[in-house]
């Protein structure tokens, strides 16, 4: 691939340069985002294509080529940099997170790595939200900081309208009781039982004994567990760890789930069983789910699909505008 | 987290490798068995030579003796047994006279001859300490010691009367006799001063054997010293010194004997030395907190070193469970409850550690007891200018204080604390990301 990308702070405006031919792109057009990841050779490919096609390489209107393509005009104005003070002036009932120009940089020993350039995404209560991404988009980072396990280096996230970054160690840790957390390698407890397991976040809320044990019963059997209930970990099946992992995040009865990868490590009929039990949570029970992937497939259960490249979201549509 | 649910915690983990943390808290164990052990043999053996010591030694008598105490000039001086001994200064037998004189406070005092004599009747003989005192006098003066279990203690004896204690007598109590009232045995001295030296000679007649009193006879009569009329000590040994003069006192006040102590100094010119009772059991019990605070301190060291192994093993746990730790904060653990559970893991290492240390070392202390008490009656007749120290025979009674216990108990605890501190606070520091990454 010769082409490369640059794409500026704004994410309205990104300009491709392939081979000579420089090529801006404004933000009125959402299929660009779109186009972006594993499609943007495609589109580039095809770009240069058009480009060929006239007598001079800058002739083209910015407008011109997307528009050729078969992308469908723009329905949902971007949630952009300029539009977020817009966005926290707004009443913040029912939204659950709030985050408006996020940053994160890393220190990968010396070397400053930024996982998150400015992302600017809201989450409503009910909601089911896909983050979709290529490894290294930084939809992970985006995770921890959602979930509270980390603080952003710049912008500000508001979770439950809380603003992540003020808070202490000992509140973060508060919040992450109101957050269901559930990873891709499960990470349950070997030594516990599922009941313990699941016991463990309501013990660490300070739950009694008698409420946790009714209470974790009652978890495991909403995920089809009744019978596995004193089973350790290495005595169950990846998916049935992860339906533990699932009843775990659900013990406190969290403000939203956040699942990172929940399926990455199962095989893909058990994979389906999960999503079928996360969709179920979201429909019937109304739990607010934010998950991570990086499989298509998966994040079309979700109601709306957010993209991730390089540390900024690249489109944010509802399910179904996306083809 | 309620505190029952962090150490339900602490110990789940612990169960997990039930191996290192027994090993871990072996250690514990073997530093508090050793401290509990030597703390509790040594209390119990300064219990011993105490009440030994209370027997022989009545607390309203003063022991006068030639020679200025070590420990303090005049006053309740302590040690006329550590009388430097270069002063030419003498005790006779007649300065009872002006002791008798000093104060209202002085009941009577009686001079004693003491020598180290050779007692033998055709069959068998014993190195022994004889002292000549007046038998009126010291039936007095020692009314419940000085008491005859056969025979008789003549009031006026003959210059043959000879009175030996029971270890004389009967030692294995079995019937084997050594010596018995009306036998006539030899008493052999040699008088060291004479040029050359010789020995001198006259044969006793046993009129009495004592009671058994038990104790060193520190001062007072002993199971194992003989007995002769002062006035035929005088003759044989050729002397009007004394070995030392026995004051006995109206009451045993602090005030009294700190008084009449002085005053018998002053009268001497400080040429004396007077023990009290209570001075000779408060040295020997800051004798012994010495030494016990050197056993414990040696005993500590591998207390010191188990604690070394419970941060070392507490640092790799940390590494092990990085990722349970990443995933406990992940769910709302605070890092303070991370902070505990390392810390109530120590603490049951710490209590389990104690509790058992304190029940080997007990054990221990016993079994060394019994070795001690296994001694022969004459393994260490003595030849003590004052006393005779018997050192076999030591009926050691091992003595568990509720101050060793509680300070066992939290010595254990405590090092298991101090020592789980830092790898607790670095498993409380882990961020939750980095821990949950960890592989």
């Amino acid at each position: 691939m010769s082409d490369e990308d640059e794409r500026n702070e704004e994410r309205s405006r990104i300009s491709v340069r392939i081979g000579e031919v420089q090529v801006e792109l404004e933000g009125t057009y959402d299929n660009i985002k779109k186009l972006m990841d594993k499609e943007l050779f495609d589109f580039a490919k095809g770009l240069q294509e058009t480009t060929e096609q006239l007598p001079s390489s800058t002739g083209i209107t910015p407008e011109a080529a997307p528009k050729e393509k078969t992308v469908p005009p723009p329905t949902k104005p971007l949630t952009t940099a300029k539009t977020s003070p817009q966005l926290s002036s707004m009443p913040t009932m029912g939204k659950i997170v709030e985050a408006a120009n996020l940053k994160k940089t890393y220190m990968l020993g010396k070397i400053p790595v930024e996982a998150l350039r400015g992302v600017n995404l809201e989450v409503e209560s009910g909601d089911f939200i896909a983050i979709l991404g290529p490894s290294g988009s930084g939809k992970s980072t985006m995770l921890n900081l959602v979930g509270a396990l980390d603080k952003p280096t710049a912008g500000t996230l508001l979770i439950d309208g809380v603003d992540v970054s003020k808070l202490s160690d000992n509140q973060l840790s508060d919040l992450r009781r109101r957050v269901g957390f559930v990873f891709q390698f499960f990470n349950l407890i070997p030594r516990l039982t599922a009941r313990d397991n699941v016991e463990l976040s309501l013990s660490i809320a300070g739950i009694g004994k008698a409420e946790r044990k009714k209470r974790a019963e009652e978890l495991l059997e909403t995920v089809g567990l009744k019978e596995r209930i004193n089973h350790k970990p290495a005595e169950l099946s990846g998916g049935q760890q992860q339906r533990v992992a699932i009843a775990r995040a659900l013990a406190n009865n969290p403000r939203f789930l956040l699942l990172d990868e929940p399926t990455g490590n199962i095989d893909s009929r058990t994979a389906r069983e999960i999503m079928k039990l996360v969709k179920r949570l979201n429909e019937e029970q109304g739990v607010t789910i934010i998950m991570v992937t990086h499989d298509q497939h998966l994040a079309r259960e979700a109601k709306r699909i957010v993209q991730m490249f390089d540390g900024v979201i690249t489109s944010d549509v509802a399910n179904g505008e996306l083809t | 987290m309620r505190t029952r649910d962090v150490f339900g915690y602490s110990f789940s983990a612990i169960k997990l490798r039930k191996l290192r943390a027994g090993l871990t808290t072996l250690g514990v164990v073997i530093g508090i068995a050793a401290i509990v052990a030597l703390l509790s043999i040594t209390t119990g053996l300064q219990n011993t030579i105490t009440s030994q010591l209370e027997t022989g030694l009545a607390t309203d008598t003063l022991i006068v003796s030639p020679g200025r105490s070590f420990f303090s000039e005049g006053g309740a001086g302590i040690g006329g047994g550590f009388g430097d001994g270069t002063s030419d200064f003498k005790l006779f037998i007649n300065d009872t006279e002006t002791i008798n004189a000093l104060s209202p406070d002085i009941e009577m005092s009686v001079a004693r001859i003491q020598r180290t004599i050779y007692i033998q009747t055709p069959e068998r003989g014993f190195l022994i300490n004889v002292i000549g005192v007046d038998f009126a006098e010291y039936t007095n003066l020692y009314s419940s010691t000085f008491v005859a279990e056969s025979g008789a203690i003549n009031v006026n004896p003959e210059n043959s009367d000879v009175v030996i204690g029971k270890t004389l007598h009967d030692p294995w109590e079995n019937g084997t006799l050594l010596f018995n009232v009306n036998d006539a045995v030899e008493i052999i001295w040699t008088n060291a001063t004479a040029r050359p030296p010789k020995n001198e000679s006259y044969t006793g007649q046993i009129t009495a054997v004592l009671g058994e009193i038990g104790g060193f006879g520190f001062g007072g009569p002993s199971d194992m010293g003989g007995y002769i009329p002062i006035s035929q000590a005088q003759s044989f040994f050729d002397t009007n010194e004394c070995s030392q003069i026995v004051v006995k006192l109206a009451n045993s006040d602090q005030a009294t004997i700190d008084n009449v102590s002085e005053l018998i100094s002053d009268a001497f010119n400080g040429e004396v030395s007077v023990i009290s009772s209570t001075a000779v059991l408060n040295l020997l019990s800051s004798v012994f907190s010495v030494i016990q605070l050197f056993l414990a301190g040696i005993a500590a060291i591998s207390l010191l070193v188990a604690g070394i192994g419970i941060m070392n093993i507490m640092i790799v746990s940390l590494i092990e469970r990085t990722r349970e730790i990443g995933i406990l904060k992940a769910l709302g653990m605070k890092s303070r409850t991370v902070l505990m559970i390392f810390l109530g893991e120590s603490v049951i290492i710490g209590l389990i550690g104690a509790v058992l240390g304190i029940g080997s070392g007990w054990v221990l202390a016993n079994i060394v007891a019994i070795i001690f008490s296994g001694g022969g009656p004459f393994a260490g007749i003595g030849g003590g200018q004052t006393s005779g120290v018997g050192g076999g025979g030591l009926d050691i009674i091992p003595v568990l204080t509720p101050t060793v216990l509680i300070g066992a108990l939290g010595f254990g605890i405590g090092v298991s604390v101090i020592f789980a501190l830092y790898p607790a606070w670095r498993a409380s520091k882990l961020k939750p990301v980095e821990a949950l990454r960890y592989e």
